[in-house]
């Protein structure tokens, strides 16, 4: 296509109404009055030189289409990886003039340098013949468009600023998030806590309670009841064998009862399987029965 | 080599960063005040221990709610008095030392049961199946036997 059928019409270029306009790549030999209207569609990356175009064309077909986003002719054959394959290629209005680019090899990869007008079948040098350059046939469906499009200064500052009000809206967003994220956490802890403590207070509660209840019991019941009823009936036994039977001092059913028995009784005694009879000093007969 | 330098991509990062950094403070913040919460709260322990315990009781209020309820301690001495009398004994309301009474929870009575030995100890061994009685010193000498006694109730 002839840059005549490409510029300043709309294309439509992955199903978007478009425009692209006449830009420039690179800054480098721009003088005069140029300079202050020159602005700047996609600033240099590193790689390529970035892309400029003058307002006054910009503000004329942005009068024409307001509603179309404007992509620069060069910055979109950039981005579409369309230059590259010559050191120098052409864009024509027709035989003799046109548009060129001067490509410069780095390795593998062609970089845009700089862009110029052709006229009268020349370069901008004035010795190449437009002839022997590289003829670029730009078929708009293989376009990609870049992320930057072609702005107005004023609409580019618009922009900056309305990018950098939601940039510091979103970070408000982000913080508030954490604080309410923050805020449901702590909520929960403290709900998770209290839920704790209240169940602690009640379990202790209920284990007052119960010690209550049982210090109630063990002041109304016999909880161990003493059985004193074999070491009665086994004094009484030893009682019936020996009636003068005695029982030692400090004799206590809670530890031992001590009974002392005549020594004649010792025959009788040892045929009693509970009896452990022993011989007193005084020649009488012990008998020691343990307390419950 | 041309060195470039995009003004306004530097400024869109720098403020990018400062907000970065502002959200990453935030957090840090949110994070140290929520951990300092988390610390000043007081723990809360002992949930297991204090199961046990309840448990523990309830099974002791179970078996002691087996023993049937005591009736007061007078009605018991009054019983021990009047078993005493008509077994010809003698019941005598006398002081003892400590060791030789009962210290427990229950309300007690102590008395000295005196008489003829074989009916002491047939006595006693009678109402040992009847009242609450606890017995501790004895001493039996000649014919005569005494044995301290208390009994409990409410």
């Amino acid at each position: 296509m002839l840059l005549g059928d490409l510029l300043g019409k709309p294309l439509v270029i992955d199903g978007k109404e478009i425009i692209l306009v006449d830009d420039r790549i690179s800054d480098i030999g721009v003088v005069g009055a140029e300079i202050d209207t020159l602005v700047e569609i996609e600033p240099p990356d590193g790689v390529s030189p970035g892309f400029y175009i003058s307002e006054p064309s910009l503000v004329a077909i942005r009068t024409s289409y307001p509603d179309h986003t404007m992509y620069g002719l060069w910055q979109a054959l950039y981005h579409s990886g369309m230059l590259s394959g010559a050191e120098f290629v052409f864009l024509p209005f027709n035989e003799n003039s046109g548009r060129y680019a001067q490509l410069e090899k780095q390795g593998d990869t062609w970089i845009p340098v700089i862009s110029d007008v052709v006229t009268g079948g020349t370069l901008a040098d004035g010795i190449t013949e437009v002839s022997d350059v590289y003829r670029l046939d730009v078929d708009p469906s293989l376009l990609v468009l870049p992320d930057e499009q072609a702005m107005l200064h004023r609409e580019r500052t618009a922009m900056i600023q309305q990018r950098s009000r939601r940039r510091y809206w979103q970070t408000a967003i982000v913080i508030g998030l954490i604080a309410v994220v923050g805020a449901i956490y702590e909520g929960a802890m403290m709900l998770s806590h209290s839920s704790q403590v209240s169940l602690i207070e009640d379990l202790r509660a209920e284990q007052r309670s119960l010690n209550e209840r049982i210090g109630t019991l063990t002041r109304t019941r016999l909880l161990n009841e003493p059985d004193y009823n074999q070491t009665l009936e086994r004094i009484f036994h030893l009682h019936t064998i020996d009636p003068g039977l005695e029982t030692a001092q400090a004799s206590r059913f809670d530890d031992d009862v001590i009974l002392l028995l005549s020594r004649d009784t010792l025959p009788f005694l040892k045929t009693i399987d509970w009896v452990v009879p022993e011989i007193t000093d005084d020649g009488g007969v012990a008998v020691v029965l343990s307390g419950e | 080599m041309r060195l470039d330098i995009n003004l306004e991509k530097l400024k869109k990062d720098q403020q990018l960063l400062a907000l970065c950094g502002v959200v990453i403070g935030f957090a840090f913040l949110i994070f140290f005040l929520l951990q300092t919460r988390e610390e000043s709260r007081p723990t809360v322990q002992g949930e297991a221990q204090l199961r046990t315990e309840i448990r523990a009781a309830k099974d002791d209020i179970a078996d002691m709610s087996q023993k049937s309820s005591l009736d007061s301690v007078e009605g018991y001495w009054i019983a021990l008095f009047e078993a005493a009398s008509l077994s010809g004994l003698e019941l005598v309301n006398s002081r003892v030392p400590d060791d030789q009474r009962y210290r427990g929870p229950l309300q007690s009575r102590t008395g000295v049961i005196e008489g003829e030995t074989a009916v002491v100890l047939s006595t006693l061994h009678y109402l040992s199946k009847r009242i609450p009685l606890f017995l501790y010193s004895i001493k039996i000498q000649g014919p005569v036997t005494e044995v301290t006694v208390s009994v409990v109730g409410v």
